[in-house]
């Protein structure tokens, strides 16, 4: 079966939103895929990259072109001082799979660069018995299309953290299914632009019991750039116990900038405490005329307030990411 | 179960014998033409109903939210008229049966309780309708949908169906081709009617469909508060009611609608609510949702003029069996437009609550502001609690905001009012109504009343 059956995602301004008709074309399918290998500060095992069936057109271009892939394995009871950093040397196309198992009572920083364009990317990592785990990545420019996807097991600790800055088109979407009991995740999203569209979805769902989700997620539009930032917190029946929260908030800068804001809960449980919040809205004027009334420029002032805005999820990244 | 449904619906489950004049069941041009020809209608509103009846043919079901697929039109009766004279204007004149049901409902005594007016709707005729002299003497309109469309042809025709349009969706669209009875209020310019007015629809006979319409006009700086309640008795098989309330508020106008929906638990409820609010006016909506299998029910509201205000309260309580899928709709049009929102939902034995809003803020809509708060308690492990809003803000000067929890009675709650001397169930109940007074505090004190009522008896299994 051909990869261009399948539906393409529903992206709300169309996958040109910034591309013109040619680059479109250029990206799927791709000229020429870039499949110098991903480059991994610190030695470690390998492990077997998962089958996936894809839902969507491209996420099954994503298949169909997949140029590289890196395998990891954590070993049991592995714990690094500084984060791991994994470095995608591509120049132009990457179409590449990072696959991480950690083993029990591991604990491991990830930290992903590229420069890659378009990068198509997806990242599934399996959480064992009581490890740790943080993969942060952070995006400028270009293309990018992301899915990520984490188990974990009894005890396990997932940690995402995401960053996407003055990309033309980025799609994202996180999942993190907390199977074990006493399991929990975070998810730390910021976006940042001026043109472009910004579809960003993370999706946490509770299964196992006392399990506990957060996520938040924080995006700056400027000029025109467009958002739509959805997010998911799903407690399935015998999650009893659970902790879900969840925070999407959104500053609109500037006429043209535009967002929609899609916050989720599926709840199947009584026995749990879930609460969602979300925003949209400018800089607040009476923040502005503080700073301002204290001597700080207009632009300077601004500034402070969107870096104020932004610290909140910023502040519990790796320093690599911030 | 069915103990509980006793318990709960016995003021509403009773059926009277069925005496009503129905056509067949099921729905063709034919059916419609009859309908149009009963009511002696103009030749336009024949026009109208066969044009909604091309698009209901039309349209597809809708493929989301709640599960429609056991919904048969084909067995609806799509008109009944009951054996009695079209707008009694005494109580008297209701022939007995029919008196007794509502008498069950307590219709008259709300009347004596000094509520401005009251309409009665049984099956797809008003069989009662009164409104106070006064009222009448300042130019106040409240009749029979049908009798409007006769007595005043102009302002139905300028407004019907312009608010919601047969367009909509499938049951808007089968709504403007089978609707019957309702209410048409009017309101002049700067009247302001202080008492509630009151309407009471009930659904009698078996696969029944209600399809009553609400016309609401409230010229500029007028004032009404409008209530409505619904119920159906309880029969093995579905009916179905898909009205239809519009509201066009007009500048520095105010107006309210309040409406208690408890039909029957094999209702299929498909309404359709909107409001059209120009320039300073405001608008208010009170919904409670108890009954029904199914609901499907987002009252909606377009902020298009300047500085126009919205208020929504709702609570949906969803039971055994039922799925209560409700939400709010709000468009800002205008500039400095601001609108709240404030659900409260209540599952239990595996019942469903849906809250399913939108807050669109259109380029433009400088100012504008919009805060939406939802809470969800959940009384068992059964149930289900869903909270899907969108925010779509398209205007950068305008503030939004959604927040929403969910939780479940707290043991530490109950054992505090246990340790004062209060039984299990008391309270719970009383966390219950803790939970939910926001809203009923609201609603005029018979309603209030009701409400409550009806939630203590929905919750009096609810035993941990």
């Amino acid at each position: 079966m051909s990869w261009q059956t399948l539906p393409m995602p529903n992206l709300k301004y169309g996958i040109t939103v910034r591309l013109k008709a040619e680059e479109a074309d250029f990206m799927l399918p791709p000229k020429k895929v870039d499949t110098t290998p991903f480059t991994v500060s610190q030695e470690l095992p390998t492990s077997t990259l998962p089958k996936t069936t894809p839902q969507d057109r491209l996420e099954a271009a994503h298949q169909e072109f997949l140029g590289k892939t890196l395998t990891i394995t954590v070993p049991e009871n592995f714990t690094n001082e500084k984060p791991i950093i994994i470095t995608n040397h591509a120049n132009g196309a990457s179409f590449d799979h990072i696959h991480i198992v950690a083993q029990p009572h591991s604990k491991t920083v990830f930290v992903e660069e590229s420069g890659a364009n378009p990068r198509f990317t997806k990242v599934t990592i399996e959480v064992k018995e009581n490890a740790d785990i943080t993969f942060g990545s952070k995006h400028q420019g270009g293309v990018l299309w992301a899915k990520r996807e984490a188990t974990v097991h009894k005890g396990g600790n997932m940690r995402w953290c995401d960053v996407i800055k003055d990309t033309e088109l980025a799609y994202s979407r996180t999942k993190t299914i907390l199977q074990g009991d006493h399991s929990q995740t975070s998810y730390a999203g910021v976006f940042v632009g001026e043109h472009g569209q910004y579809d960003i979805d993370a999706v946490n769902e509770h299964v196992g019991k006392n399990t506990k989700s957060d996520l938040v997620s924080k995006g700056v539009l400027e000029g025109t750039a467009k958002a739509i930032n959805q997010g998911t917190i799903t407690i399935q029946e015998n999650a009893s116990g659970s902790d879900g929260y969840q925070k999407e908030d959104i500053l609109l800068l500037s006429e043209g900038a535009e967002a929609d804001a899609i916050p989720k809960l599926f709840i199947r449980n009584h026995d749990v405490k879930c609460s969602h919040g979300a925003s949209v809205a400018p800089v607040n004027p009476q923040h502005l005329y503080y700073l301002q009334s204290r001597g700080v420029g207009e632009r300077k002032a601004k500034d402070l307030i969107i870096q104020g805005f932004l610290n909140t999820a910023l502040q519990t990244m790796p320093k690599e990411l911030q | 179960m069915s103990e509980v449904l006793t318990i709960n619906r016995d003021k509403y489950d009773v059926a009277a014998p069925d005496t009503s004049v129905k056509l067949p069941e099921g729905l063709s041009e034919d059916i419609i033409r009859k309908i149009s020809k009963d009511k002696n209608e103009p030749a336009w509103m024949l026009q109208h109903r066969l044009h909604c009846f091309k698009l209901f043919q039309k349209f597809a079901m809708p493929t989301w939210g709640p599960d429609l697929s056991k919904l048969d039109l084909n067995k609806i009766t799509f008109y009944a008229k009951p054996d009695a004279k079209p707008n009694s204007r005494s109580w008297d004149d209701v022939p007995e049966d029919i008196k007794k049901t509502f008498d069950r409902l307590g219709i008259p005594e709300a009347e004596r309780n000094s509520l401005a007016g009251v309409g009665a709707q049984y099956e797809s005729q008003v069989v009662y309708h009164k409104l106070k002299k006064e009222l009448e003497d300042q130019g106040v309109i409240f009749l029979d949908m049908d009798v409007a469309l006769h007595k005043h042809p102009k302002l139905v025709k300028e407004h019907f169906m312009k608010c919601v349009p047969p367009s909509l969706h499938k049951f808007a669209a089968l709504h403007g081709a089978v609707w019957s009875g309702g209410t048409f209020l009017y309101i002049p310019k700067g009247v302001k009617v202080e008492a509630p007015l009151q309407a009471y629809f009930r659904m009698n006979a078996a696969r029944m469909g209600q399809f009553e319409h609400t016309l609401i006009i409230v010229e500029e700086g007028a004032q009404v508060h409008y209530l409505e309640g619904c119920s159906a008795p309880v029969y093995e098989e579905a009916s179905l009611h898909a009205g239809c309330v519009e509201v066009f508020v007009k500048a520095g106008a105010r107006a309210r609608y309040s409406s208690v929906e408890n039909w029957s638990k094999n209702t299929y409820n498909l309404n359709t609510k909107r409001a059209i609010v120009d320039e300073n006016a405001i608008m208010e909506w009170v919904n409670g949702n108890l009954g029904s299998g199914i609901t499907m029910l987002y009252p909606c509201t377009v902020l298009k003029g300047d500085n126009s205000k919205c208020e929504n309260l709702g609570i949906a309580f969803a039971n055994k069996d039922q799925n209560q899928d409700t939400g709010m709709k709000i468009y800002h049009l205008g500039k400095n437009t601001k609108s709240t929102i404030v659900s409260k939902s209540i599952s239990k034995e595996g019942g469903i609550t849906s809250y399913r809003g939108l807050i669109k803020i259109a380029p433009g809509a400088k100012n504008a502001k919009a805060n939406v708060q939802c809470d969800a308690l959940m009384a068992d492990n059964k149930s289900q609690s869903i909270t899907l809003p969108h925010m779509e803000i398209l205007e950068p000067q305008s503030e939004t905001e959604h927040e929403a929890t969910v939780s479940r009675i707290q043991d530490d709650q109950v054992y505090y009012l246990m340790s004062r001397g209060l039984s299990k169930q008391h309270a719970t109940q009383l966390i219950v109504s803790g939970f939910i007074e926001p809203i009923v505090k609201n609603l005029p004190v018979e309603y209030a009343v009701e409400l409550n009522r009806l939630i203590e008896m929905e919750m009096e299994d609810t035993l941990g």
